[in-house]
């Protein structure tokens, strides 16, 4: 019963959330919450302020009021409760091989569990090489991954898609729903594209400016 | 390009063939300008005599010693100033002062305060080697921390796993470039401090003996020496790029 609860619970929640820099207000008042397995989307132009708001909700830079509260569970027995997929894919190590990357973020990971990662994200048969010897779209798969190994219910994701063509990006957006939905992953994920919201957002939460977020309905729900 | 022709032996062979044919000319007198011929006999004079291979022994073993020190004092260097942005403001300052002097210059600061003594030879051979593995290294890291330096804190890669993976394995080659750097300013410092020095205690070294053969007119021995630091920092080069070939695959 109690468990029952505590998944029901949002595993994050926000409460008007204050963000400034320099004497320039960047995020007030915010408030929302990551429901568990849900997709949420949080949409808007450039330099809104995005980043900013992801970077805070993965414990990278404080805030300055406010309060965020963590779902407990999400931190028993997980060295990186909150995984970042970063904008573009230049946090991968060029010396690094795919597997080198999974031992380094979960360095308890066990070969089979690995397997199993690599395996849902088409990247076992090249387990041994290194960043510059993969496509645009293995190297996402890749970063993907890496989030996957650290085993947390949670994965933030910073316009992870930029600069991939439509087709690739199709293939990411399918691979993405269908593994969140097989882990029961809950997902924020910071966009500037529509279509992309569309597709892959259970929520759609759009900064219009500092202080708005206006829900919207994703077309899937419409 | 085929191969032998990148090869560094290409490179001696056209010198040798140049030099055997100005000298073959006679456009020097021949105790000035003596032939390969000659400069390999007073090698093989040497080596028979048991000074040459004693005296590359010695010089390596001084090169490699202070080399180590070197990357140990880099190291720590590195550490204070990736750690603490204060420290690396005050390191960089110490660089600017003293990267930019050679060692000829702290050689009579250096014979006042601890003498003419081994110690004072590795402390010259310190200032020459610890500044350029420090530049450039600390110019990889700062580069290394700000792309990953987010990466490290969401995936908490910290400590020693930070250290190994990111800092040390991204900044390998960097590491193998200035050790090159710092290799040969070593060498160069060891020889002019030799010559300077003379002995120290009961060694010499190649620097030692490039001044003996002068002050005995020994010009073929001269040069047969000046051969053998030259073959010396060519087989260390090739060393060095087999090792960065292999390690930055």
């Amino acid at each position: 019963m109690r468990e029952e609860i505590e998944v029901r619970q949002p595993l994050i929640k926000i409460e008007n959330l204050t963000k400034r820099y320099q004497g320039t207000t960047i995020l007030s008042g915010l408030s929302f919450h990551l429901a568990p397995e849900e997709v949420l989307v949080i949409m808007g132009p450039s330099g809104i302020g995005k980043s900013t708001l992801l970077n805070i909700l993965a414990k990278l830079m404080p805030y300055d009021e406010g309060h965020i509260e963590y779902a407990p569970h999400l931190f028993h027995g997980i060295a990186v409760p909150l995984p970042v997929i970063f904008q573009g894919t230049e946090t991968l190590m060029p010396w690094m091989t795919v597997m080198q990357h999974l031992s380094l973020v979960a360095p308890n990971i066990e070969e089979a569990q690995a397997r199993m990662i690599l395996e849902r994200v088409a990247l076992w048969e090249h387990r041994f090489k290194k960043p510059s010897e993969l496509s645009g779209g293995m190297k996402q798969r890749l970063a993907f991954a890496r989030a996957l190994a650290c085993q947390s219910k949670v994965i933030l994701m910073d316009e992870p898609f930029t600069g991939l063509d439509e087709a690739l990006k199709e293939s990411l957006y399918m691979l993405l729903k269908s593994v969140q939905r097989e882990r029961g992953l809950s997902i924020i994920l910071v966009t500037h594209d529509t279509r992309e919201a569309e597709i892959l957002g259970t929520r759609v939460l759009e900064l219009k400016a500092a202080e708005t977020l206006i829900e919207k309905m994703p077309a899937a729900e419409r | 390009m085929k191969r032998w022709m990148r090869s560094p032996l290409m490179t001696m062979a056209v010198i040798v063939c140049v030099w055997e044919g100005i000298a073959l000319a006679h456009l020097f007198p021949a105790t000035l300008f003596p032939g390969v011929g000659t400069v390999l006999k007073s090698l093989v004079k040497l080596s028979v005599e048991g000074a040459l291979i004693g005296r590359i022994t010695y010089s390596i073993g001084i090169v490699l010693l202070s080399m180590a020190m070197s990357m140990f004092a880099a190291g720590i260097l590195l550490w204070l100033s990736t750690r603490y942005e204060s420290m690396a403001r005050q390191i960089g300052y110490l660089e600017a002062i003293f990267n930019p002097l050679p060692g000829m210059a702290v050689l009579p600061l250096v014979i006042l305060w601890v003498g003419v003594t081994r110690r004072g030879m590795l402390l010259i051979m310190m200032h020459a080697m610890v500044w350029p593995i420090w530049a450039q290294l600390h110019v990889r890291f700062g580069a290394l921390k700000q792309t990953y330096a987010a990466f490290m804190k969401a995936y908490a890669v910290t400590g020693l796993r930070a250290g190994y993976h990111i800092y040390f394995r991204g900044a390998v080659g960097d590491l193998l470039s200035s050790v090159k750097t710092a290799w040969s300013r070593g060498w160069r410092a060891l020889i002019s401090i030799e010559m300077v020095f003379g002995m120290v205690g009961s060694h010499t070294g190649l620097g030692w003996l490039i001044y003996e053969r002068r002050m005995y007119m020994d010009t073929a021995g001269l040069y047969g020496v000046l051969l053998i630091i030259a073959l010396i920092g060519v087989a260390t080069e090739q060393g060095l790029r087999a090792i960065e070939a292999r390690v930055c695959r």
